[in-house]
């Protein structure tokens, strides 16, 4: 079963800052979504209200139309995995699993087993001794094992190291690709972790930004390589986002697509057209003044 | 996506950690306990029976884990995906569980003791007198609640070992619902509110004291010497008191946003 998600005008103040205005989207297939956005922009916010660890202020978020919010129902289809803290935590991993088990319907334990191999966690040491990387790996453990229909990663990687870091990414990959799910990852290491994504939203400043297919995004603009005064010619009368030089060799990144015709004088001006990378484009839309 | 009830899980697991805690500290009681009497062969003093030191020592305990509930229970409970009403309810009837089954462990090692000390014909053991503790004439309310609180009601357990029980389970009970009460009011509110709370936790004690008295037929404190209050009336008087402090506490985590 597919579940869907929606959110209408959604709306989040508390002490007098408005953490989330008037987010309208929707979920509705079983893929990776990227949620994006700068410190503050409203991210764990969010996220929270849909594993009703809050409520919204005004506006409504359902889960295939119903209320997240202490329903029984939809909370058990949900987990919100974010960097918890576990300095009072005197159980060892395998304590910490047996009890997620008795709570997630849809937990797996043999996986969950071949999570803590991977990641190379002791099963009887206290998690409150735990290195931040390592507690980050139990709870990435527990999000991919508890299998549930909407699973959530908010910032899940804090302190990881990089090879930690990339089993993570493969995991989640591969579990996606056995057992998909409406799985939303948060971050701010977008150029590292953009080949993940299936869509992409990004929040600003407690709004939507956007929401769109990662192919169709990165297509929104292009990268012109080439000599620099040819170049400065190319662009002059495009949007930039970027600019690099290295000698005489400049690279630009603009936003907006080429025409076929822009294409071909590219061409013939000797430059190279590549892709943007998503990273230049999420700083783009979320510049300050945008 | 209909799914059975969740809460007896809750309940269930609640019960066993925190019984898990308590033989941590009925342990140590124990142990504490042996030593005395220790030390009461050897001086020839005479000390209390088990029971007894544990009615002392559980108030505490249970306002301890009763405040740690909120802070420690009900998030671990919402992020696996379980309502803050099955928490509730959940907790709640743990509490009530420890409290009955705190007593009846403290009243059989008391038996044991007992045995043990009359066999080897030892006299070591006073006579039970906690309930015999009058309030002493103090002036003005705050004195009375202290004294509400260091003179717990109590019923000897080799008087009427069944009612001795229910006194406990009863006092221990309600100390465990006012420090989840408090821990409940400075997770919702922070630190002023959480203050109002304890305050608040004192008069529900102080109350509970007046009606208990009542029923047992113990001096009552000065301030409510003449309450004429017939034994039916101040029961229904403390089942409406927990009542109450439930209903607080309930209004309180209803809608409580998780700290993360």
């Amino acid at each position: 079963m597919t579940l869907t998600v929606e959110a209408t005008d959604l709306s989040l103040t508390y002490g007098g800052h408005h953490a989330l205005q008037k987010l309208s989207f929707r979920l509705s297939d079983k893929k990776i979504y990227g949620f994006l956005g700068r410190n503050g922009a409203g991210k764990t916010s969010l996220l929270s209200i849909l594993a009703s660890f809050r409520e919204q202020t005004s506006g409504s978020l359902t889960i295939n139309e119903e209320a997240p919010f202490e329903n029984p129902n939809v909370m058990q289809q949900v987990a919100f995995i974010y960097s918890k803290d576990y300095k009072d935590e005197s159980d060892n991993v395998k304590e910490i699993l047996e009890g997620v088990e008795r709570y997630r319907p849809y937990f797996d334990k043999e996986y969950a087993q071949h999570l803590i191999q991977k990641f190379n966690l002791p099963l009887t040491k206290k998690v409150k001794e735990f290195s931040k990387g390592m507690q980050s790996a139990l709870n990435v453990t527990i999000g991919l094992a508890s299998r549930a229909p909407i699973t959530i990663f908010d910032e899940a990687y804090l302190g990881m190291d990089a090879p930690t870091r990339e089993i993570f990414y493969q995991e989640l990959l591969e579990d996606q690709a056995n057992h998909p799910r409406i799985m939303i990852i948060s971050t701010h290491l977008v150029s590292e972790m953009d080949y993940l994504f299936d869509e992409v939203l990004i929040l600003h400043k407690g709004s939507l930004v956007l929401q769109e297919e990662y192919e169709s995004l990165i297509s929104k603009g292009v990268s012109i390589t080439g000599a620099a005064s040819e170049v400065d010619e190319f662009v002059h009368s495009m949007k930039l986002l970027n600019v690099q030089q290295l000698g005489n060799t400049k690279s630009v990144m603009i936003y907006g697509e080429l025409t076929e015709r822009e294409r071909k004088n590219a061409q013939q001006s000797g430059l190279e057209v590549g892709p943007i990378s998503l990273q230049d484009l999420f700083i783009h839309l979320t510049e300050e003044g945008n | 996506m209909k799914q059975k009830a969740i809460y007896p899980k809750v309940a269930t697991d609640l019960y066993w950690v925190q019984l898990f805690w308590a033989l941590g500290f009925l342990g140590v009681l124990l142990v504490i306990q042996i030593i005395k009497t220790i030390l009461s062969i050897t001086k020839g003093i005479e000390m209390n029976q088990y029971f007894d030191a544990v009615f002392i020592a559980a108030n505490i305990f249970m306002l301890v884990i009763g405040i740690i509930s909120s802070y420690g229970f009900l998030p671990y409970y919402v992020g696996n995906g379980v309502t803050r009403k099955d928490y509730f309810k959940g907790t709640a009837i743990a509490s009530v569980g420890l409290s009955i089954t705190i007593p009846i462990i403290a009243s059989l090692v008391s038996v044991i003791q007992i045995f043990l000390v009359n066999v080897v014909n030892l006299s070591i053991l006073k006579d039970s007198s906690l309930g015999k503790n009058a309030p002493v004439n103090e002036d003005g309310l705050i004195g009375e609640m202290i004294q509400s609180i260091i003179l717990t009601p109590f019923v000897d357990l080799q008087s009427n070992w069944l009612l001795a029980i229910f006194v406990f389970a009863l006092n221990i009970f309600i100390y465990y619902l006012v420090g989840w009460l408090i821990g409940s009011g400075f997770y919702r509110f922070g630190v002023l509110f959480g203050l109002i709370c304890i305050i608040i936790a004192f008069i529900i004690i102080y109350a509970q004291d007046i009606l208990l008295r009542i029923v047992l037929d113990l001096p009552v404190h000065d301030m409510f010497a003449s309450l004429q209050l017939p034994i039916y009336a101040s029961g229904i008087g403390i089942f409406v008191l927990i009542v109450i402090t439930l209903w607080m506490i309930r209004q309180l985590t209803k809608r409580v946003a998780i700290k993360m």
